[in-house]
């Protein structure tokens, strides 16, 4: 192993979280020169949080505060290897295989230790500013309740935490290469959907064995208190601080040694998984042939779109199920969904009344039906890459590729809602209350998809290596924000109603205002969205 | 020139390698060896199994069977020591564009282990002669496809590799660049350094090359140096060009272009 090289390879990977955008100054400098931003906005997030916190702190029940803290730090290391995964998901996923499979490091001396390495401390490096937020956040409650010295243990594992996250993506990402050069030989759309499923499924495995519900769960079945729990190793670290916080410093020793073992296997691991399939073959799937067919046919045209605009969704829906990057858009909501009906269904034994967790699970679905079209929205512009190109030279009006691009993020979204609708209604009833509501939802995802898919089109970033991108960062933050803007702003003469009872807005005047702002919404969002598809389809920059 | 095959000098042996990828043959039963300092050039249709051949001497792919040793080494068990000793220039180089030139380099650099003043000397060396001296501290995602391909190209020499792997290295340079490539190729074999290049541009192979190795479909259909192919194309008098669409079944494109302009 050569350190050197693992930490140079760290900042030059590194380099390309603070290098995305392309500037009109070609020669790097200021904040884009060296990977310094992250470390000063993490330092920044620290103070502030430290501050806040301890603000907050110092106005609340002491006994409360000291709970609160004591929880966090033990939940701390299953927190941030939580985090670790979620982002490594996606940076993972938004690499195609094809540039994977070409990527410079293949060739050159370095091995996979090192590799590992580089590639996990640039990882910590990317979500540095969120755990400094959280470290700070501890601290500031750590000074306010004297407990210094658990804030050191709790974070202290919380890193190794992060480190056991960031390590385990690389046997997620050995086994996916694996998987696709098993499935090389299947042929088809069996075989790619095939993918898509084993895929997300072991992701969902992979948050589960990090799921603190379900550790604590499994431990039951044993019938031993968390406190005995030691042949859980992902609970080592939480057991480390557990033992620690009852004084037990025997206890906390076994358990920080055994972290520090686990930590160390799941490296061994990410790097023998990574030598054993360190280079993907970017697989080639062999569909069956095309029916060539004339103009207009088909569902799409007697829904109305041209035949270009028909071409364009049939293709975006194509590269939706076959581009490897493009699994992102269903893996977080799949996993955030799955997560939380296996956690709390009765399977596992969750303490949720089994009525919440059905409404628990419809609000689950709702929610990944959203964050799926705010996802589709976002970066169905940046998805073309540096073929956005080839769309501009060929005679197709920039208004026909906004509503082939609308209709691809409608579509899913809308199949979505109306299976959550229709278990809503057989398992709830009132089919005009329901309709109302399908209606309503329907609408604001309407909203959503049409100003996310005007801040992917301004903040579009075509970068493809080493990875795509789809979208600036600052693009999916605004979008988060509009996506909460647009949630209260419909749902505003419901809170006014709430809040003035005695107008008698609840439900149908309310309903109807809702509907008429969440249409206002959608119109004012669709002419946005044209005129930047219009600026963008004339910009000179490209 | 080079050194003759029989005295254990060989840079790289192929015997009897193959690769599938599911039911498509990429390589079928290979064999080569090609001597230290020769410029071996790889020829065929697209498809041919010439990338998977080159893949397969970096260690990136195995071999479904058969053996292949490189520089006495086996590129599988022997990875780190084998991509040490080339250095290899991919047909469309994926580098990291977020980086300037120079940072890119510096990181090539630092990988092989090339000491600092060695690597500052030599980075300056080819920076200016393939006219990149100026921009070297732009982005490349600035650059062109050819300025790309001159950097792949630096990257790959910087360490001063043994062995040479270029999967069509001359696409995209301009006239000037690809002439100093040509010469650069002469002077590392003169050197000692051995080449393999992957073309299609024949006339390149017949002036670059000391052999070449026709391929098409994974087979070996031809090997020796370009005129011995000729002759035993049994066309001593005519172009590479015209022997390699004998090799390969395209021998008469008179019919295609034909049926093509009607």
């Amino acid at each position: 192993m050569n350190l050197r090289i693992a930490l140079r390879l760290s900042t030059i990977l590194s380099l390309a979280s603070v290098r995305a955008k392309r500037t009109m100054d070609p020669v790097p400098t200021g904040r884009f020169k060296s990977p310094t931003t992250n470390l000063t906005a993490s330092a920044a997030a620290f103070i502030i949080s430290a501050v806040v916190v301890f603000f907050f702190a110092a106005r609340g029940s002491p006994l409360e505060v000291k709970l609160l803290f004591a929880l966090l730090m033990v939940l701390f290391p299953s927190m941030t290897a939580f985090m670790a995964m979620v982002y490594s998901v996606q940076f993972e996923f938004s690499q195609s295989v094809e540039a994977t499979s070409t990527d410079m490091i293949n060739w050159l001396p370095i091995s996979p230790e090192d590799y590992v390495i580089g590639s996990t401390l640039s990882t910590i490096y990317a979500i540095s500013p969120i755990l400094a937020l959280i470290f700070g956040g501890t601290f500031g409650a750590a000074v306010y309740t004297g407990w210094l010295d658990l804030w050191a243990v709790g974070n202290l594992m919380g890193f190794m935490g992060s480190l056991i996250g960031a390590f385990t993506l690389e046997i997620v990402r050995s086994l996916m290469n694996r998987l696709s050069q098993a499935l090389f030989k299947s042929r088809g759309q069996f075989a790619m959907i095939t993918r898509t499923i084993l895929s997300l499924m072991l992701l969902v495995l992979i948050q589960l064995l990090y799921n603190m519900t379900i550790l604590m769960k499994v431990a039951s079945w044993f019938s031993v208190s968390i406190a005995e729990a030691w042949f859980i190793p992902f609970l080592w670290p939480s057991l480390t601080v557990l033992n620690y916080m009852i004084s037990d410093g025997a206890g906390a020793l076994f358990y920080t040694g055994l972290s520090v073992v686990l930590t160390l296997i799941v490296f061994l691991a990410g790097v023998k998984a990574r030598d054993m399939n360190w280079v993907p073959v970017p697989v080639s799937y062999r569909m069956r042939p095309v029916e060539l067919r004339s103009l207009r046919r088909g569902i799409l045209g007697r829904l109305g779109f041209s035949s270009v605009e028909s071409a364009i969704i049939r293709k975006d829906f194509k590269s939706l199920l076959r581009r490897r990057e493009m699994l992102t858009q269903f893996a977080i909501p799949a996993m955030i969904t799955i997560t939380f009906l296996v956690a709390q269904s009765g399977l596992i034994g969750g303490s949720v009344p089994p009525d919440q967790v059905k409404y628990g699970f419809f609000g689950m679905m709702m929610f990944s039906a959203v964050t799926l079209s705010m996802g589709l929205s976002l970066t169905c512009m940046g998805q073309e890459g540096g073929a956005f190109s080839n769309l501009r030279k060929i005679p197709i009006e920039p208004i026909s590729i906004i509503k082939a691009k609308i209709f691809y993020a409608f579509l899913p979204t809308l199949l979505i809602v109306i299976v959550v609708f229709s278990m809503v209604l057989f398992f709830i009833g009132d089919l005009v209350t329901m309709l109302g509501v399908f209606l309503l939802g329907i609408t604001g995802i309407l909203d959503v998809i049409m100003l996310s898919t005007a801040i992917g089109v301004y903040y579009v970033d075509f970068t493809e290596v080493p990875r795509q991108r789809f979208v600036k960062w600052e693009g999916s933050f605004l979008a988060f924000i509009t996506l909460i803007a647009i949630i209260i702003a419909v749902l505003s003469p419901f809170l006014y109603g709430m809040y003035r009872p005695e107008l008698n807005l609840i439900p149908h005047t309310a309903f109807i205002l809702s509907e008429v702002i969440a249409a206002a919404i959608a119109y004012v969002g669709y002419r946005i969205v044209v005129g930047e598809m219009n600026r963008l389809y004339d910009s000179e920059d490209l | 020139m080079y050194a003759l095959t029989s005295d254990g000098s060989s840079a790289v042996i192929f015997e009897g390698v193959s690769k599938s990828f599911g039911d498509i043959h990429a390589v079928r039963s290979l064999d080569l060896e090609i001597a230290e300092g020769c410029v071996y050039g790889l020829l065929g249709p697209n498809g041919s199994g010439k990338s998977t051949a080159m893949r397969m001497i970096l260690g990136l792919l195995k071999p479904d069977a058969g053996v292949i040793n490189v520089l006495g080494l086996d590129p599988k068990k022997d990875s780190m020591e084998v991509k040490r000793l080339i250095g290899y220039v991919p047909e469309s180089p994926r580098m990291y564009e977020y980086l300037t030139a120079m940072e890119y380099l510096d990181f090539i650099g630092d990988a092989y282990g090339v000491d600092g003043e060695v690597k500052a000397e030599r980075i300056d060396e080819f920076l200016e002669a393939f006219d990149l001296e100026g921009r070297e501290n732009e982005m490349m995602n600035g650059y062109s496809h050819g300025m790309k391909q001159k950097v792949a190209i630096i990257s790959a020499i910087l360490h001063r590799p043994r062995l040479l792997i270029l999967d069509e290295p001359l696409g995209g340079l301009d006239p000037k660049s690809a002439r100093i490539m040509k010469d650069l190729i002469h002077r590392l074999g003169d050197d000692g350094v051995t080449t393999i290049f992957s073309t299609h541009v024949l006339e390149i192979a017949d002036a670059v090359c000391d052999r070449v190795c026709v391929l098409y479909r994974g087979e070996r259909v031809a090997e020796g140096p370009p005129q011995e192919i000729r002759a035993r194309a049994d066309r001593p008098g005519s172009s590479l060009e015209e022997v390699f669409l004998k090799l390969t079944e395209a021998g008469d494109v008179k019919e295609i272009v034909d049926a093509l302009s009607e």
